[in-house]
């Protein structure tokens, strides 16, 4: 009984004084709530350190066994290791710190800046490729789509204003009134769902946080 | 048969499927080719850009502007333009504007400081701790920003050098929300703009702008129409467009010549990809006898 009732009563205590505090941030009331979140702060840094804590292990696991991709997971290990040493190391140190030109900004300047980008870029390629192949008009609905999206793209850069003249309003126009018409019934269908599940997490009707 | 009929395929059913390392081919020629030979398309300036423009313009010199940078080395082709952009606007006109800049990316803080760097520094001479100041990262996300609203300097105690704020002369007598004139906001997704607006703007009212990656503008565009944001800046469009009014030339404005091309492309490819499979569509009903 009382390890499914303490755990209810504490989210329906901290959820409820979130929700209060919000419509009325009153004095000392406020002030246990921002206390709260401090708490909160604290909690996810140590949410870190068990997430680190975690890669460790699976990939240990993995490197053990001889798991398939083994390898991937030592260089994982490896680069973690390298990169949380020379970020923790104290400033004062020759090899520490943030400034210009230590060792961990220059790792993360020349080697996770152009590593992150050439990953993202690579989807201009894929892009292109894709619509080639996918965006056909087999129906109405499809061909809607596709026109429009033409549209979108054209008005989008300079280039459109020059060989389609007002596609950059047209475009304009799809984004602020027809995109955001259906955007908004998104928005708010998704704020209901947001609440409903709130609401039955704090009243304890669900409980993501322990098992029965 | 790759047809599905007993025939040998046709030329257009060979291009339809054509591989597609041919379309990755064209992508990169005309990407690269205006990155070396600019053809300084005119860029006009799009009704939200000019309004982020006019919301920084209407607060007073000597303003303390928030500034953070929530993105990481994924976005930085279409966001890093954006934030050198701005800053070239803070520190342009001399209007002794204070900016506090943070990220709530792991990954942002880093690419901040390099931009505060090249700009604040290099180009305008500012000072770090005097002028500007970056407050690094803090995981928490919706947390980090609501606590702001209680204290600034608990929920930031260091900078991103670990520096003691309290030693710093642009922190002296900043409090929460209520000390910023304007909230500035770089975004590639979440936590950014969107938690922004909701913990932010509509609790604590206060003035913002955003920018944010092409992908992710739609998202946004119900609050700029609300007036919770003041202006946007959508992709590297809208860096450039605003690199357009500050009169400030940079990088965004130079890869927009590119951009355009690479749009172009695609929608070629689009064309050309329904053009055979109309045509490939209406053969194969010719060869079974039926009618198109």
């Amino acid at each position: 009984m009382a390890r499914r009732s303490i755990p209810t009563a504490i989210a329906f205590f901290f959820g409820a004084m979130m929700v209060v505090n919000y419509f009325v941030p009153w004095g000392w009331f406020s002030d246990r709530a921002n206390q709260v979140q401090e708490w909160g702060l604290i909690v996810v840094a140590f949410a870190y350190i068990l997430g680190a804590l975690n890669v460790m292990r699976v990939h240990g696991h993995k490197i053990q066994r001889k798991e398939e991709d083994w390898r991937f997971s030592i260089v994982t290990i490896i680069t973690m290791v390298v990169m949380l040493s020379f970020g923790l190391m104290p400033e004062h140190w020759a090899i520490g710190g943030m400034e210009r030109g230590s060792p961990f900004l220059w790792m993360f300047d020349n080697m996770y800046v152009p590593m992150m980008a050439t990953m993202y870029s690579l989807l201009a390629f894929f892009i292109a490729s894709a619509a080639f192949r996918a965006f056909k008009v087999r129906s109405l609905e499809a061909t809607l789509l596709a026109v429009t999206a033409v549209i979108v793209m054209i008005g989008a850069v300079p280039l459109g204003g020059i060989l389609l003249p007002g596609s950059m309003e047209l475009r304009t126009w799809i984004m602020e009134t027809l995109q955001n018409v259906g955007k908004r019934g998104i928005m708010i269908g998704v704020a209901l769902g947001a609440i409903s599940t709130s609401l039955k997490i704090i009243l304890g009707i669900e409980r993501p946080y322990g098992r029965d | 048969m790759p047809n599905g009929l007993d025939k040998p395929e046709t030329t257009l059913e060979k291009i339809e499927r054509m591989d597609r390392r041919i379309v990755f081919l064209a992508i990169a020629i005309t990407i690269i080719l205006p990155l070396i030979w600019p053809l300084g398309l005119p860029i006009g300036v799009s009704p939200q850009v000019d309004d982020f423009h006019e919301a920084i313009e209407s607060i007073p010199d000597g303003s303390v502007v928030l500034f953070p940078n929530d993105y990481d080395p994924a976005s930085k082709a279409e966001l890093y333009p954006m934030t050198v952009a701005i800053l070239h606007h803070f520190f342009k006109e001399d209007r002794n504007l204070k900016v506090i800049g943070l990220g709530l990316f792991p990954a942002g803080p880093p690419l901040l400081q390099k931009a505060f760097e090249e700009v604040a520094v290099d180009q305008y001479g500012a000072e770090y701790g005097k002028d500007f100041v970056n407050l690094g990262y803090k995981e928490g996300r919706e947390i980090v920003m609501a606590s702001m609203g209680e204290s600034i300097p608990q929920t930031f105690p260091t900078d991103f050098f670990g520096t003691s704020i309290d030693s710093l002369p642009i922190m002296q007598g900043i409090k929460n929300y209520s000390d910023i004139a304007i909230l500035v906001n770089v975004s590639a997704g979440y936590p950014g703009t969107k938690e922004w607006v909701q913990q932010v703007v509509s609790v604590f009212d206060v003035l913002m702008v955003s920018g944010t990656t092409g992908v992710s503008a739609p998202e946004y565009y119900p609050y700029y129409n609300s007036g919770q944001l003041a202006g946007m800046l959508e992709g590297l469009k809208g860096a450039a467009e605003y690199e357009t009014l500050i009169e400030e030339q940079g990088i965004a404005t130079s890869g927009m010549d590119a951009q355009s091309l690479g749009h172009l492309v695609i929608i070629l490819f689009i064309i050309a990809g329904n053009v055979l499979f109309i045509l490939n569509k209406r053969n194969k009903n010719r060869d079974r006898g039926g009618r198109f």
